[in-house]
């Protein structure tokens, strides 16, 4: 019997214990803070009221003719122990009072003062004359979305007036002894949980992905614009709107992304903020299908960022997730480097968890380059283009040709900050080079005849043949990028070479103002060559350069 | 479950930039600029850059420039013989070879010879794959790439500083315009020349500009700087402007900026441009509605002019109508209530003035 009221005691106990902590657990941390001043207060004494003692030291009011005694207690100090992540669940003001008469309808009227306003509009009333010290527990909760700054000493205050309605002369005396505020809280739980980076976009949406979900790229130039999406997940508590404002940061990898010295992204950092031109910064994000993605989980669409702090613009639920956007450009950083990110408060505390971290390799250092590529932007390895046949011409005859097809593009990369260059063509051996089949020969750059080209004479060689470049009717195309454009650029006009005059023709010159990071693909360059006529029958041969020079 | 993406990779190429930019010059992180005395000598280097994906034995050259056509900046090659800057620079090693990648400085000294003439002289140092594109034996034109950086030496000395906008001509295509800047430097140093190229129609609004900031090398003939305008929808007539600025500060090398820039102007053209068809036809229809208007209000005109020629004034008595006055002066209630803007029921009050013909009915009343 003993033992069966053991086993009862025991389990009885345990429940309580555990019933205990899930209350706990549902209603959240508590912090409960006195007052540590008062504003405009017409009671007597009302420092009496202040802290949370019981002490039996009294702020006092009477109520004679139904009058009514109000006063303002500040300064709850919620500032230094509230946390900063905190997320308000409850707020109740708890002045502990007595009255000294049953015999009329005393009651005290509490309210809080936010800013200036009161919340509720209308005081919460106390409904007994209680005779001993009693609390009147006012929860103002529902009168407002309750963040951590509405309860710092700059904001907040409590109003509690004493009222009689119903007193004669002598009224009813009332005795305050604290007025107490207590919160009550979570510390809410965000994890990074997935990332996407993007082609930037001067509006707030984004470009193409460049690269997969949770996926790091590299950056084709060092002054690349990107995009970076981010999804924090909320596990404990609602994200509400604008309780919480969060940051960037970033550090170069080592081995992993965990456990680095992060830094802030600021305007001036290695990789820093973007100011697209149109969008401003703090504005709606626009979903994206390439949105990242984190299981199954809801997205609560938040705000594009130029900069930080980023806002909570939508209530993010437990179990969703917030997007937020944010414009990068590279700025000096190293090159050839992973560089990692992570989002954390404002105040630069980190996220409970990070099951991600958004990468980014940067580019090599930048440089002028010409290649020719084929349809798959890899280099052709002997690159070329032929000219028409023509079948023994007796009289002066012209044949064409096209220089740059789509399966041998020239593709002009400037990938520095510097924006002026030219593209130009010349023969390798100089002005002095020959077509060649062997023993026959013809020129490319004789100016002799009508038309030109078809004769010899006007040069230091013996031999006759123009070759005409017209690059004014070519295509160009940028580097599909939202950065790129052929803006400042323009295509060689059309011209011969002339031995000793015009050795190099421009296929291509771009001018300050022309975009930086960006290749340029030439295709359908026109090329003619006129050759005199009764020249050997043969194959022949010339090797031309192309030069790509920062001017 | 997301569907993988695939992205390509884009690697660039074989390059190089200056090692040393003056941070006080920002146009020295693309070119070299040097302002050296006869007999002078100038250590730098050049940071040979490899962006591809594949290990490159790169081979590095100094050449003098040219001026290809329509004025760009051009290198000379290798094969060429070196009279000028190419001639003036040694690297401490022609050859590099560089992981994918990865970057490499190369020292080099540039040492400006006696007796050279005052002013700037351009060369170039190269960068070029040392195995490059494979020649083909086959008939036709091997390519092969380099990529180079301006080297621009500056010998002080009677600086001159001067650009000339010689002309600006407008060629006509099925939809463009081409229009050309005709410049000339006429001093002895480049410079770097901001030229803007501005369309304006009849009625004084712009809608076209273009240019930019070219680098205008000294040299006798001049430069080309084409521009295409697109053909308007409407036509009609159009302004051509053209100006160039540029620094014309002895004392300020390239790059360096002047507190005021020196203008040169082109002298303007006006042009009529045909409208493009679909606005020939509208404006034709326009037009025509305009002229049937036109010929309408004349015939309006002209009638009301006839009325206040031939008809007189008439004051109204006692037992007029207008249907009476109508028919004693040969015309109709109608006409003579539309003169006169009388509405129906036409009521008339005596001595009240209308216009009548002076022309009776036949009946002589």
């Amino acid at each position: 019997m003993k033992f069966k009221f053991l086993v009862l005691l025991i389990v009885l106990v345990f429940l309580l214990f555990n019933l205990g902590n899930v209350g706990q657990a549902s209603t959240g941390l508590v912090i409960t803070n006195g007052a540590g001043g008062q504003g405009a207060n017409a009671w007597t004494n009302p420092i009496q009221a202040q802290g949370t003692t019981d002490d039996n030291s009294y702020a006092t009011a009477n109520t004679p003719n139904g009058s009514r005694v109000s006063g303002i207690w500040n300064n709850y100090n919620f500032d230094t122990n509230l946390p900063l992540n905190a997320a308000i669940t409850k707020v109740e003001i708890i002045p502990q009072y007595k009255v000294n008469s049953t015999l009329f309808t005393a009651t005290l009227e509490v309210m809080a003062v936010v800013g200036g306003a009161n919340c509720p509009a209308s005081p919460l009333i106390s409904g007994s004359e209680p005779t001993v010290d009693t609390d009147f527990i006012a929860d103002v909760t529902a009168c407002r979305s309750w963040t951590r700054s509405d309860l710092l000493n700059s904001s907040f205050a409590a109003s509690v007036a004493a009222r009689c309605a119903n007193c004669t002369v002598a009224g009813v005396a009332f005795s305050l002894d604290y007025v107490k505020v207590r919160i009550t809280y979570n510390t809410p739980d965000y994890e990074q949980a997935a990332y996407r980076w993007y082609d930037n976009t001067d509006s707030t949406t984004v470009g193409a992905p460049l690269a997969g979900n949770n996926s790091s790229p590299t950056l084709y130039a060092p002054a690349d614009r990107v995009r970076l999406r981010v999804l924090l997940h909320v596990t404990t508590t609602t994200l509400l709107t604008s309780s919480q404002q969060f940051k960037l940061q970033l550090a170069q990898k080592t081995t992993t992304c965990a456990g680095l010295s992060y830094t802030d992204v600021t305007a001036s950092s290695e990789i820093a903020y973007y100011n697209n031109p149109t969008p401003a910064s703090g504005a709606n994000l626009t979903l994206n299908a390439q949105d990242p993605q984190h299981a199954t989980d809801t997205i609560v669409q938040q705000t594009y960022n130029e900069s930080s702090p980023f806002s909570t613009v939508a209530n993010v639920p437990v179990a969703q997730d917030g997007l937020w956007d944010i414009a990068l450009v590279g700025n000096g950083a190293l090159p050839n480097t992973a560089y990692c990110f992570r989002m954390t408060y404002n105040d630069g505390t980190p996220l409970t968890t990070y099951s991600v971290f958004p990468e980014l390799v940067t580019s090599a250092a930048g440089n002028l380059s010409v290649d020719i590529v084929d349809l798959a932007a890899s280099s052709v390895p002997a690159p070329a283009f032929s000219f028409t046949n023509l079948q023994s011409p007796i009289n002066c005859a012209t044949s064409t040709a096209t220089l740059g097809l789509s399966s041998q593009k020239i593709r002009a990369v400037n990938t520095t900050s510097s924006p002026g260059w030219s593209l130009t063509i010349a023969a390798t051996n100089g002005s002095t080079a020959l077509w060649s089949a062997g023993t026959p020969k013809y020129d490319f750059n004789d100016n002799a005849g009508s038309p030109a080209g078809c004769a010899a004479g006007l040069d230091s060689d013996t031999y006759g043949g123009q070759m005409a470049i017209n690059a004014s009717a070519a295509t160009l195309t940028p580097r599909a990028v939202s950065a790129c454009s052929n803006s400042g650029l323009s295509k060689g006009a059309a011209a011969v070479f002339v031995e000793g005059t015009v050795n190099a023709i421009t296929l291509l010159s771009a001018a300050a103002g022309a975009p930086t990071g960006c290749f340029w693909d030439l295709t359908n360059t026109s090329v003619s060559q006129n050759l005199p006529g009764g020249q050997t029958p043969g194959s022949y041969s010339i090797s031309m350069t192309l030069t790509m020079v920062a001017n | 479950m997301q569907s993988p993406v695939t992205h390509a990779v884009e690697y660039g190429g074989l390059g190089g930039v200056p090692a040393n930019p003056d941070p006080n010059n920002s146009r020295s992180k693309s070119i070299f600029i040097y302002t050296l005395a006869a007999g002078q000598t100038k250590s730098d280097g050049v940071r040979v850059v490899n962006n591809s994906n594949q290990i490159k034995t790169i081979q590095l050259y100094a050449t003098d420039s040219e001026v290809a056509s329509g004025g760009s900046f051009a290198c000379r090659q290798k094969a060429d013989d070196k009279k000028d800057v190419g001639r003036w620079v040694r690297l401490d090693n022609s050859e590099v070879r560089l992981d994918p990648a990865t970057s490499q400085v190369v020292p080099f000294k540039v040492q400006v010879p006696s007796g050279v003439s005052v002013g700037e002289h351009n060369g170039c140092l190269v960068i070029q794959e040392k195995d490059g594109p494979t020649e083909q034996s086959d008939n036709g034109v091997q390519l092969s790439f380099r990529s180079a950086i301006r080297m621009a030496v500056t010998v002080p000395g009677d600086i001159k500083k001067e650009v000339v906008f010689s002309d600006l001509l407008v060629k006509p295509d099925s939809q463009k315009y081409t229009l050309t800047a005709q410049l000339q430097n006429r001093g002895n140093v480049s410079l770097d020349t901001d030229v803007a190229v501005v369309v304006k129609n009849g009625f004084g609004r712009q809608v076209y500009q273009n240019g930019g900031v070219y680098p205008l090398l000294a040299q006798k003939r001049s430069i080309d700087l084409n521009f295409e305008f697109p053909r308007p929808f409407w036509g009609g007539w159009y302004k051509i402007t053209g100006t160039a600025d540029y620094n014309n500060e002895p004392k300020l090398s390239l790059g360096d900026q002047a507190k005021k820039n020196t203008r040169a102007t082109a002298p303007a053209q006006n042009i009529f441009i045909p409208p493009q068809p679909v606005a020939a036809v509208i404006e034709l229809a326009v037009g025509l509605l305009a002229l049937l208007i036109g010929l309408l209000m004349a015939y309006v005109l002209r009638k009301s002019r006839r009325v206040s020629k031939t008809w007189q004034s008439y004051t109204v008595k006692s037992g007029d109508t207008l249907a009476s006055l109508a028919k004693k002066r040969g015309t109709n209630l109608r006409t003579v209530a539309r003169t006169n803007k009388i509405k129906a029921p036409y009521k008339l009050t005596t001595g009240q003035s209308i216009k009548l013909p002076s022309k009776l009915n036949k009946s002589g009343e």
